[in-house]
């Protein structure tokens, strides 16, 4: 034990109080052991010791349990958080497995912030009408054009380290998995107006492709497959 | 504390232990308990409410000496006996006081010097706070469990303690001067 006592400006050091509290101490055992019980203390009560005490040894074992099984979830939660950090086919196989589990909800794949804008896509072709009304520079890659009150918004996202999953709760919405130029899409239509989502996955240069509009889905899909 | 908890009579040889012990302190505990609650059955209880915090720490109690150790579990059963007394209605104010004589006072003692003095003359609560903390060298959160009471109490309690024992020493010093 430190001399905090001494420090502290007490005139007495924690050795000194030790020894008188040594000298309470006898004198409370000596006390209680000269009290005359005046009732059987062994009788019976042994077992209910004994019981105590093995009640402690489960309490001890479950403890036991509880903190290896805690330990198991935080090495399988940073072990998931880890793959689904680094990992986009895992992110994905997460989205396509939640599809199955959760059919009457579309899960949006991988909307999300791009560290590294991806560069030198071009449209080949929009619908008749349709004109270039926005367009971002060089950091921010995408492309908006209208026609009216219709517009076909095109965005580029780098498929890589900040992919969001976005669970969406439109039953209203239809999924349907296609392809464009041979690249995996995903199409989601709002079967109550005609807002219509397109998602590319375009692997080959770790980009996606993501096209919003509310024009016909087959000029959507020419749009797509327009892009070089 | 949490890894004591765990560790906890897991084994046979630790539970053999536990009753070898109980057996040995079975009588001063009951006695201990005898000295402030009239009742058998509360005795029975402050009893094992104190052997269910020593199984919880018995590795440490190994630790102790023999005197150490009989301190300690006295302090323990008188607390948890007055926490069962301060429970029970049926005890008047005459009885709570009747039962406090029979606590060992120190007031016809002679004292070695001016702590010993000033200890003595300390509140029961205090002089075993100390008790806990100076002679069986518990932590103030070991003291706060083996009181019942929280570790800023149990702070509290035992910075209370120190400044009374300062101020009596003191004034015991001062008279003496005069």
């Amino acid at each position: 034990m430190t001399d905090f006592e001494s420090f502290a400006g007490y005139p007495f050091t924690s050795a000194e109080l030790g020894a008188v509290c040594e000298k309470y101490a006898s004198d409370l055992v000596s006390s209680a052991e000269g009290v005359s019980l005046d009732f059987s203390v062994a009788a019976g009560y042994g077992k209910k010791m004994l019981l105590l005490a093995q009640r402690a040894g489960r309490r001890g074992k479950r403890r036991v349990l509880y903190r290896r099984a805690a330990v198991a979830a935080v090495v399988f939660a940073l072990f998931f958080s880890t793959v689904m950090f680094t990992n986009v086919h895992a992110r994905e196989g997460i989205v396509r497995w939640m599809r199955h589990i959760l059919p009457d909800r579309i899960v949006y794949m991988l909307f999300g912030e791009s560290s590294d804008e991806p560069r030198g896509y071009t449209v080949g072709w929009v619908p008749e009408g349709f004109v270039l009304a926005e367009s971002g520079g060089e950091d921010d890659p995408y492309s908006i054009y209208r026609k009216e009150d219709s517009s076909i918004i095109i965005d580029y996202f780098e498929m890589g380290e900040y992919d969001v999953l976005e669970f969406c709760g439109y039953a209203s919405y239809t999924f349907t998995e296609t392809s464009v130029n041979g690249m995996d899409a995903a199409i989601y239509q709002d079967d109550n107006s005609s807002n219509l989502d397109m998602v590319i996955f375009d692997e080959e240069n770790n980009s996606i492709i993501c096209i919003s509009s509310d024009a016909e889905l087959s000029d959507v899909i020419k749009v797509a497959e327009s892009i070089k | 504390m949490f890894v004591d908890l765990m560790t906890a009579l897991r084994t046979d040889e630790e539970r053999e232990a536990f009753e070898d012990f109980y057996r040995s302190y079975e009588k001063l505990m009951f006695k201990a308990a005898r000295q402030i609650l009239d009742d058998q059955q509360d005795c029975e209880d402050a009893v094992q409410s104190a052997c269910a915090y020593i199984i919880d720490r018995f590795e440490k109690f190994s630790l102790y000496s023999p005197r150490q150790t009989a301190s300690y579990i006295v302090l323990l059963i008188r607390n948890r006996s007055r926490d069962i007394r301060d429970r029970r209605i049926k005890y008047s104010h005459e009885d709570i006081q009747n039962c406090e004589e029979m606590l060992p006072s120190g007031a016809e003692e002679v004292y070695n010097d001016a702590l010993e003095s000033a200890f003595f003359r300390l509140p029961e609560r205090y002089k075993e706070a100390l008790t806990l903390r100076y002679y069986n060298a518990l932590s103030v959160r070991e003291t706060a469990a083996a009181l019942g009471i929280s570790e800023s109490a149990a702070k509290k309690l035992l910075q209370r303690a120190r400044d009374l024992l300062r101020d009596s020493m003191i004034a015991v010093k001062g008279g003496d001067d005069e």
